[in-house]
């Protein structure tokens, strides 16, 4: 059995045999080499684009915000002038339906009261209506028709 | 490789001169503690010793309160018609120190606002006591918007408004002494917008805005709002129509019979609901300052006077109902009488006369009632029969400055005591009184407590009935009957003639009370306060009317309250579809006998 020559542990550095020769400056040759900021590139667009995208989006939450206060704005003012012209009609026609003034008209148009013994009242079939003593409420479905908001 | 291997040797002097000293350090190390030391400290004050007090020093600064005023609560008559609602109106007011042509600007906002033009340069040019130009002055309240608008068109110098609300009264006068008024502050100061302040007034809302050092509205800042409740409505019993006819009927009563004033009550007499409450002179709530303070006085509830004669029925329900008489009892009946040391006299001279009850009542003798009630009650009967009918107490309507009449307690009553009382003189009642004794014959003999308001509806619209009035049974059933027909007797050929309605039976009676004077010690000889209080059907009573009128020309009740009551009872009847109902045959006993 041949035994093979032990390699030594430690290898010697190529050439360390060898005489040290004098090194030889070579002249540096100019290459072109890609970039780093070629190479990085996309990520900067994406990144651009995302901030830019965010941005955009942000600003456009905040339109949407702003636009919808704006609206709501305008929707209260609005509100509250529907309000004050119910409530100015809701005057008009409680001035408009006071017996007092209803009177004045009739009188204007020529309308008198009857004297007393000029009104003969029907006896009416059927019970009474409109019974003082009622509990009925007065409004419909137990509330106010023109009740103040 | 070191100095020391190279031999050398750092000198010393250079090593001193880069370590600093260590008294350095500790100078500057204690100037750092001292000073971090320092720091902490004034962080312990601000944030924890003195946190509370800087925190709401600061809330106070940034924090501004808006008031909300609550909407006042409409009141509605029992159709559902505004009697008083409030309406968003503004408060011009001006800067008298920025006006720089006082003369155009009055004249212009004094034509806007239909103001006095002097009144209104008053305002703009008023200044202060030492001659400088005021900074405020109201020129108006309660202008409506449309106004406003048009003076904000103008854009005047030195006029600003503010907002605030306006109370109206829509239908004018009516029911303007129930209603009563609202002050300038919102507040409830008569009749009822006092006695229904706390509902009607709801609880007013707080808006705290955050706002910057020049108290520019800091928008992202958080806002608290508490949203106002707006106030209760109120539902009265009034019905508007019946209150108008009542009023105006009245007016022209108390002119026609030239008397000072007058007073009149249209009630259901079952529910003790009141249709129309009225007295004259009346006044005008939109302008109420412009009235004396006793127009603004709602008299039926408010004034107390001597009943007489209508308080005749009292002594006769209790004479009935204690079986002390029987309405087929007759009296011989003078025209006067002496008792103790006065004399008593039927309102005319007459022939001695055979007379019951019911002729006693119809003729209004009351030389005959004295003599039932000398001998057939005794005094203490007579005035537990007045106080179940309910003088001498307030009747628990709950209207301000509701007064309780006049009721001697028996223990206190003279010889002539109970003769007086039987006739109506010598107690007070108000006329709301005295409607609730004619609505307990009317109501089969059960007081029913009078009441003004129907019901309330709340913010949400939710109607809320009001409580069920207090009743007590005063007089049986029969004797109330009894007293009825007794009472429309003496419509039909007695005293109170004038009161009939066509194709109605009416019950009622009359009543003509001498006036107290006012320093008391007698009466009046010629003024007299004339009453008539009925009501109709008398088979089926639905609607009743009490009148008082203040010391008439005319003098009597038959003459100048009755055709009143005719005229409000009639139309009442009308309004509320009342059909008439059958005459009950009149019996035998009720033929007039003298």
């Amino acid at each position: 059995m041949s035994v093979a020559r032990a390699e030594p542990a430690v290898r010697r550095p190529a050439g360390a045999d060898r005489p040290a020769r004098p090194e030889r400056r070579r002249p540096r040759r100019l290459r072109v080499v890609a970039s780093r900021s070629r190479r990085r590139w996309p990520f900067a667009v994406f990144a651009t684009l995302l901030v830019g995208g965010l941005l955009v989006a942000v600003v456009a939450a905040q339109a949407l915000v702003a636009q919808n206060s704006f609206r709501l704005q305008d929707l209260q003012a609005r509100l509250t002038q529907l309000q004050q012209a119910g409530d100015e009609l809701r005057l008009r026609v409680a001035l408009d339906t006071a017996p007092g003034r209803i009177a004045d008209e009739a009188r204007k148009l020529g309308l008198r009261l009857p004297p007393s013994d000029d009104v003969y009242s029907l006896p009416v079939a059927g019970p009474a209506m409109g019974r003082t003593g009622s509990r009925t409420p007065p409004f419909p479905n137990g509330s106010s028709p023109r009740s103040s908001p | 490789m070191t100095g020391r291997a190279n031999g050398r040797r750092r000198p010393p002097t250079r090593r001193r001169s880069t370590r600093p000293p260590g008294g350095r350090l500790v100078v500057v190390l204690v100037i750092l503690v001292l000073g971090f030391a320092g720091i902490l400290v004034r962080l312990f004050v601000l944030q924890v010793a003195q946190a509370s007090s800087l925190q709401s020093l600061a809330r106070s600064q940034r924090l501004h309160h808006i008031p909300l005023p609550a909407t006042r609560g409409t009141i509605y008559d029992r159709q559902g018609r505004e009697l008083a609602m409030s309406v968003p109106a503004k408060a011009v007011f001006v800067d008298p120190s920025l006006v720089t042509d006082p003369g155009s600007e009055a004249e212009a906002i004094a034509r806007v606002l239909g103001l006095e033009q002097a009144d209104v340069y008053a305002d703009v040019t008023r200044t202060t006591v030492d001659g400088h130009a005021n900074r405020f002055a109201y020129i108006a309240h309660g202008v409506l918007l449309g106004q406003a608008a048009e003076l904000q068109k103008l854009h005047l110098d030195g006029v600003g408004f503010q907002d605030e609300s306006r109370r109206l009264y829509p239908q004018q006068d009516v029911a303007a002494q129930v209603l009563g008024v609202v002050g300038m502050d919102g507040t409830g100061l008569e009749g009822l917008e006092y006695q229904y302040q706390p509902l009607l007034a709801g609880r007013p809302g707080d808006e705290a805005v955050q706002e910057d050092v020049n108290g520019t509205l800091i928008p992202q800042a958080g806002q608290s709002v508490t949203p106002p409740v707006a106030g209760s409505n109120l539902v009265l019993t009034i019905d508007s129509d019946i209150q108008y006819r009542a009023q105006l009927a009245l007016a022209q009563d108390v002119r026609r019979n030239h008397a000072h004033g007058g007073t009149i009550i249209v009630m259901d007499p079952h529910s003790g609901q009141v249709l129309a409450m009225a007295s004259y002179p009346t006044f005008n709530p939109n302008t109420f300052g412009s009235f004396p303070s006793e127009d603004r006085e709602n008299r039926a509830v408010t004034a107390s006077y001597e009943p007489g004669s209508v308080n005749k029925v009292i002594g006769a329900a209790a004479a009935l109902e204690t079986k002390s008489v029987s309405v087929n009892d007759r009296f011989t009946v003078p025209d006067a009488m002496q008792i103790y040391d006065h004399v008593f006299h039927d309102a005319e001279p007459h022939p001695t006369r055979i007379m019951n009850l019911a002729d006693i009542l119809a003729y209004s003798s009351n030389i005959g009632m004295i003599e039932i009630a000398e001998n057939r009650l005794t005094p203490g009967l007579l005035s537990s029969y007045l106080h179940s009918f309910g003088l001498g107490a307030r009747t628990g309507v709950g209207f301000p400055g509701e007064a309780s009449g006049i009721l001697p307690p028996a223990g206190t009553w003279s010889g002539t005591s109970v003769p007086t009382i039987a006739i109506g003189q010598g107690v007070a009642v108000t006329p709301l009184q005295m409607a609730c004794v004619y609505a307990t014959v009317a109501n089969g003999g059960v007081w029913v407590q009078p009441s003004l308001v129907r019901g309330t509806v709340d913010a949400s619209g939710t109607y809320r009935p009001a409580a069920s009035p207090a009743t007590r049974r005063v007089i049986s059933a029969s004797t109330a009957s009894q007293l009825t027909r007794m009472l429309a007797y003496a419509v039909d050929v007695g005293t109170g003639q004038q009161a009939q309605i066509p194709g109605f039976w009416v019950a009622g009676k009359t009543g003509t009370a001498r006036i107290p004077l006012p320093q008391g010690g007698g009466y009046y000889t010629d003024r007299y306060e004339a009453s008539f209080i009925g009501f109709a059907p008398a088979a089926s009573p639905a609607i009743e009317v009490a009148v008082v009128i203040d010391a008439p020309k005319t003098v009597f009740g038959g003459i100048a309250a009755a055709p009143l009551f005719q005229e409000v009872e009639r139309f009442a009847l009308a309004r509320m579809h009342v059909p008439p109902a059958s005459r009950l045959p009149v019996p035998t006993h009720l033929v007039p006998t003298g």
